[in-house]
């Protein structure tokens, strides 16, 4: 044992040591029905995950984080007859929640210039802001630093709050049977606990995601002939999309035509051009793969992430709606505030709530919290205080 | 949900008809009719040529026969002979078939039902699917978890997102409930299948001598199946595979390495084409990293003799897509098997690039 923690270099086995710090201070609960759920955990500085655990009770969860401290903890959304089996059909599925995901990894926010560096590991060009290929060289074999700061929360905040109207108005899912996590890094995770999605196959959850995503609409239906152009053939009060994309018409089209949505004739190119650009606005911007699994191992909330030092922790839909990114972020803050002194290089111009615009070198003064951050997602070099 | 405003009561004249409702095999179950019956009463004869009759119709024929509703005809023999297809079913256990037999009773059974009523489709799908559905003037509200359990397919007017979706309840017109309550039917008729377990040595000699002789029925007209496949590869006539297979066997020909999942949606292909291992193997031998004790091993894990014991299906087409092994749309096909089927029946689906 000590010779392996030993191999642990220094920097993180600082941050191991606040990490137990914290799981000696602090009980994390568990999920719902702990004992069906397996477990998977990764231990720190290790690029393997050990899986299939389970436990039969609260205490034995905790006191096994205590002993282990790992640096990331999961838990299945499934729930599983035998869940430390090592194979599947051992395991025995026995459903799953649906899991959505919202990561603003995934989403194209203006605030990326200001902190996701990249650079090309062809021809050495680097530069700030998103993009798929080097501007140079055209590889697509970047290598990023990625940050997350307030506005990138609020961008998933806002994604977040979108979906929970849609499950509610929609789908009849009360708030109740609705989890929203922070996941303790890029975004959140709203996890739905009702018998009624329990035994949901991929394809069912495949038709729900691409139903949030706005995929596979089809124009044609919406759309009546009026002579040569078309109209709209749903109202305000029509449910599910064709009665969101018209709220949507009459906040965006009626100012400027002069005419009610209704009234509103117009060639097929027209339709398809508005409703394109309702649907990218009303979509939710969910990562489809966590929502289709149906043996996705998530996050735990009540553990702390390990690339961040943030605490995974659950809020309810109202919570979300009413707290605002940087309240949240601050919730899941978890270490001291103490200055200490950090390297990072390349030094992002925004992270969390904080601003380095000014910051003149890679050295500077920071809370041990946004320091142990840096750390585990940058490499940064925390040096004595 | 409610159904009370829904007045149905079935007789023994919907039995006959619709033999896998909750209530009939209830009613069959209180016979307490057993295996040895089967195998030596008269009645059992009667009931295992009946299932005979019906699944070798079902496999030579692409329906399932139902009596003629006449005074003489017993329903309590129908929902028996039904039941006993079920055992000879699972017996045999080949997915193919089961999902052959599925696919066909619930074709024969939804269009008997639309000439019947919607409301006894709705009292069906709510008293022997389990499903959350009302009559609402015209249109039927479905609970969006049947509704996408009933769907027959995830595009156009059936997609989801297409149609009026409110507090969980689908809104879908009464004429389109009929389609839905036959893929209902299916999955429920493969859950019968799956459910119904007899122990080996119980199984009377007469009914295994049933069960061998479809099986060899079934796997002759698969066997002729997997002839035309291997002449179709030998000759390069490989228009009897559906695009993406056919790009794959391009790639390892013209010696380019294939990534894990190309390698596993082509071997699932072969082996559920009816290639065996040893021809699988000769397709990989191209491979440009090929090397024997590794593919052996691997292509017979896919073919379900090794580790789980489960043979595998190809990927469906919307996971190819996904893969990024698929760019074509091949009409109404979702499931590269099912191109090849087609193709075989000499009705070669469509294919327009994407």
């Amino acid at each position: 044992m000590s010779q392996k923690a030993s191999k642990v270099e220094p920097g993180l086995q600082l941050v191991k040591r606040l990490f137990a710090s914290f799981y000696s201070r602090n009980i994390v609960d568990p999920p719902s029905n702990l004992s069906q759920r397996e477990f998977a955990f990764s231990k720190f500085g290790a690029s393997t995950m050990i899986r299939h655990v389970s436990f039969s009770n609260p205490k034995e969860m905790n006191n096994y984080i205590r002993m282990h401290i790992p640096q990331h903890i999961f838990y299945s959304s499934a729930y599983y007859k035998n869940p430390s089996a090592q194979n599947m059909e051992e395991k025995g599925w026995l459903g799953a929640d649906l899991i959505f995901d919202i990561d603003v990894d995934h989403m194209l926010t203006a605030c990326k210039d200001f902190h996701d560096y990249w650079r090309c590991l062809d021809c050495g060009a680097s530069g700030w802001g998103f993009t798929l290929k080097c501007p140079s060289c055209g590889s697509e074999r970047l290598e990023w630093s990625k940050w997350v700061c307030e506005i990138c929360i609020n961008y998933a905040r806002e994604e977040i709050i979108k979906l929970i109207e849609i499950l509610e108005e929609d789908f009849g899912i009360s708030r109740s049977e609705m989890l929203v996590a922070f996941s303790g890094h890029r975004g959140f995770h709203l996890h739905v606990e009702s018998e009624a999605v329990r035994d949901l196959d991929q394809d069912a959850r495949r038709e729900i995601s691409d139903y949030l995503r706005g995929i596979g609409l089809d124009l044609s239906l919406l759309l009546v002939r009026d002579r040569e152009n078309y109209k709209f053939k749903y109202s305000t009060t029509s449910p599910g999309w064709a009665g969101r994309i018209f709220k949507f018409l009459v906040l965006r089209v009626s100012s400027e035509e002069n005419v009610g949505v209704e009234e509103l004739s117009k060639p097929y190119e027209w339709w398809s051009q508005i409703v394109s650009s309702a649907l990218s606005e009303l979509s939710v911007k969910i990562d489809e793969k966590v929502t289709i699994d149906t043996k996705r191992l998530i996050r735990l909330p009540g553990s702390l992430h390990g690339k961040t030092g943030l605490k995974v922790f659950t809020l309810t839909p109202s919570e979300i709606e009413n707290y605002d990114s940087v309240t949240i972020l601050k919730k899941a803050i978890v270490f001291p505030e103490d200055t200490v002194r950090v390297r990072l290089k390349p030094l992002p111009r925004k992270v969390l709530f904080f601003d380095f615009k000014e910051a003149k070198s890679e050295l500077l003064e920071a809370p041990l919290f946004l320091a142990v951050y840096m750390l585990l997602n940058g490499g940064a070099e925390i040096l004595r205080a | 949900m409610e159904t009370k405003t829904l007045k149905v009561i079935l007789g023994p004249a919907d039995y006959l008809r619709y033999p896998f409702l909750r209530e009939a095999i209830e009613n069959i179950r209180l016979f307490g009719l057993t295996l040895e019956d089967i195998g030596n009463s008269p009645l059992g004869a009667e009931l295992l040529n009946n299932a005979r009759k019906k699944i070798l119709t079902v496999i030579e024929k692409g329906y399932y026969p139902t009596p003629e509703s006449s005074p003489g005809s017993d329903y309590r023999i129908e929902v028996a002979s039904f039941l006993t297809t079920l055992i000879i079913l699972s017996e045999i256990g080949d997915e193919a078939l089961n999902e052959k037999f599925a696919i066909v009773f619930s074709k024969c059974v939804a269009s008997e039902l639309s000439k019947d009523s919607i409301k006894k489709a709705i009292f069906i799908a709510v008293d022997t699917l389990g499903w959350h559905i009302t009559l609402d003037g015209n249109e039927c509200l479905l609970h969006y978890k049947h509704y996408l359990h009933g769907v027959p397919e995830y595009a156009g007017e059936w997609k989801l997102i297409n149609r009026p979706v409110s507090g969980g309840f689908v809104r879908v017109p009464q004429d389109k409930i009929f389609r839905i309550v036959e893929t209902g039917i299916k999955k429920h008729v493969l859950s019968l299948i799956e459910k119904t377990t007899v122990e080996e040595s119980k199984i009377p000699e007469r009914l295994y001598k049933v069960v061998e002789e479809i099986a060899t029925v079934w796997s002759n007209l698969r066997s002729e199946l997997a002839a035309y496949a291997r002449k179709a590869y030998r000759s390069k006539e490989e228009e009897l595979f559906p695009p993406c297979i056919r790009s794959l066997l391009k790639d390892l020909s013209s010696g380019k390495n294939l990534t894990h999942v190309a390698r596993f949606a082509l071997a699932s292909f072969l082996l559920n084409i009816g290639f065996n291992v040893d021809e699988v193997l000769e397709v990989f031998r191209l491979s440009p990293d090929f090397r024997e004790d590794i593919a052996r091993y691997q292509i017979e894990h896919i073919a379900g003799l090794r580790g789980s014991r489960t043979k595998y299906l190809p990927y469906k087409c919307e996971n190819m897509r996904s893969y990024g092994l698929c760019m074509w749309r091949c009409e109404n096909v979702r499931h590269p098997l099912q191109y090849f089927f087609r193709a075989a029946r000499g009705r070669t689906p469509r294919v327009a690039e994407s």
